[in-house]
């Protein structure tokens, strides 16, 4: 089996655009999340988002005119950050006449183009105009609209395709590269994940009661997970992209190494023993973290940092319950846990791969990000309490464990190591 | 709305730009101007630039006339055909 590095990063996020400003975000703790007028005026309960800044700006800067008009602003943002990934993995500017056929993409998104169906394309076709809709269409709502534009930006033939398991996206998308190099199926592969922007992407959240509804005043308190005033997630937008490449092809062309994969799973909990449709199965969350660090070939010992998924809904308490099971660690010996959504909010579909890109820079760069909004820790997580960073902490790591659990009761986690020539 | 040559081939010009890849609007259009093979509009982008054209000057193409043109002068010709009968039968 071969092994498996990272060699490029690509973030549009809420705190940030690009890897400095991002890195820059996640040691202040910087809260990406803001008051959006819009959700009032439309009667949300939540009217507070974490949303990327300049987005029609960046868009115009990446992407000419006639190519933008084929592209949901959800692909947008995930070509930006898998535009920006391929650059600083410091591959060529692709060929207009050649193919690579030595990478490939599984870039995924959880729910996709719903902003030009929601505008576009329902309201014209209900005035009986689908015929007036122009060709672009299929190209922007298509469940593969985001892996295709990229594979067609990049000129990339291998395997391209985007796969969707809600909040465990991203981080599956990631797997899934990981064992498509391991096993010499491509020599690099851009694995992401990326969400738009939009109150119809919300509106069901807001609909479920699932969203953070009680700090729209102080919209950068709104996200808090792990603490005891946790009143629900907050919706946010963006795109990660992680270049995934054979170690052997990487070293041959003398890529820059941020850190190694060295272990991962993806499950489902089957929808028993407590799991549903919006609730994980605890055996399927301890089956999938053990099933990681077992393909690792780690001792959860040697983990110094989980990065949670944890969302600020009532399912942080029992996420970090399962994590105590799986590791099975006395809570002195308990590793480091940080909530990345607590500063950017809940990406859905981006999520596992923004916060993998923290996972990689937090090694590469050796640091670990504040949680932030925890002063008031969950009643039924003091006994994690001092495992909780509230300000940034320069440390070297050796080992982050990164999991996402998404609506359907599926997991999917990541170990990764810090990469030493 | 009384249309001149030039302010057709101009209008024509800036629809067609809009869905046209910048490395290739250098293109200086003549008549036989190639639409997919010099312009690089396959026959989605097609449908789009119709559409465009319908809405600016209040005529119908259909699908038949559009298929048979290849060039900017076909092109041309059919808009300014449609313009005329359109003024003839007001």
């Amino acid at each position: 089996m071969r092994r498996v590095v990272i060699t490029g990063l690509g973030v549009l996020s809420p705190i940030g655009h690009g890897l400095r400003e991002f890195e820059e975000g996640l040691r202040e703790g910087r809260s990406g999340i803001r008051y959006e007028p819009e959700l009032e005026s439309l009667g949300f309960g939540c009217c507070v988002a974490g949303i990327p800044c300049g987005l029609d700006d960046l868009a115009a800067q990446y992407f000419a005119p006639h190519v933008q008009i084929g592209m949901d602003r959800y692909a947008t943002m995930g070509c930006i950050a898998g535009l920006d990934c391929w650059a600083d993995a410091g591959l060529p500017e692709p060929a207009k006449d050649r193919v690579d056929w030595d990478t490939s993409i599984i870039f995924g998104s959880g729910i996709g183009g719903i902003e030009t169906i929601g505008k576009t394309l329902v309201p014209e076709t209900d005035k009986r105009r689908a015929r007036r809709l122009g060709s672009t269409i299929p190209e922007r709502i298509m469940g593969s609209a985001v892996s295709a534009r990229l594979a067609g930006i990049l000129g990339v033939g291998g395997q391209v395709t985007s796969n969707s398991s809600a909040c465990a996206t991203g981080t599956e998308a990631i797997a899934n590269a990981w064992w498509m190099v391991r096993e010499g199926r491509a020599a690099r592969v851009i694995a992401g994940g990326c969400e738009g922007a939009s109150p119809y992407i919300w509106a069901g959240f807001d609909a479920m009661r699932v969203l953070s509804s009680r700090f729209n005043d102080t919209p950068s308190r709104a996200s808090r997970p792990m603490s005891a005033s946790a009143a629900g997630f907050v919706p946010a937008g963006g795109g990660g992209a992680l270049m995934l490449e054979d170690l052997d092809a990487a070293s041959q062309r003398g890529a820059r190494i941020y850190a190694e994969i060295v272990g991962a799973a993806v499950n489902c909990g089957g929808h028993r023993n407590g799991g549903t449709m919006t609730a994980a199965n605890a055996e399927g969350a301890r089956r999938c973290i053990r099933g990681a660090m077992e393909s690792a070939k780690i001792r959860a010992d040697e983990i110094d940092l989980i990065s949670g998924h944890l969302t600020a809904t009532a399912a942080d308490p029992i996420e970090a319950a399962n994590w105590r099971a799986a590791l099975d660690l006395p809570g002195e010996r308990f590793p480091l846990i940080n909530a990345p959504k607590s500063l950017f909010g809940h990406t859905l579909g981006a999520a596992g791969a923004i916060e993998s890109v923290a996972c990689a820079v937090q090694l590469y760069r050796g640091f670990v990000h504040p949680s932030i909004n925890c002063e008031d820790v969950h009643p039924e997580l003091r006994w994690c309490d001092r495992s909780i960073p509230r300000t940034v902490i320069e440390r070297d790591l050796e080992i982050v464990a990164k999991a996402s659990f998404g609506f359907g009761d599926v997991n999917a986690c990541i170990v990764f190591r810090r990469w030493k020539n | 709305m009384e249309t001149t040559t030039d302010s057709l081939i101009a209008m024509l010009e800036k629809h067609i730009a809009k869905f046209t890849a910048p490395e290739r609007r250098d293109v200086v259009l003549t008549p036989t101007t190639h639409l997919v093979d010099e312009l690089g509009i396959d026959s989605a982008r097609m449908i789009d630039i119709v559409l465009d054209v319908e809405d600016t000057f209040n005529i119908t193409m259909s699908d038949e006339e559009i298929d048979s043109k290849r060039t900017f002068g076909d092109l041309l010709e059919l808009v300014r055909s449609k313009i005329q009968t359109k003024g003839a039968t007001a």
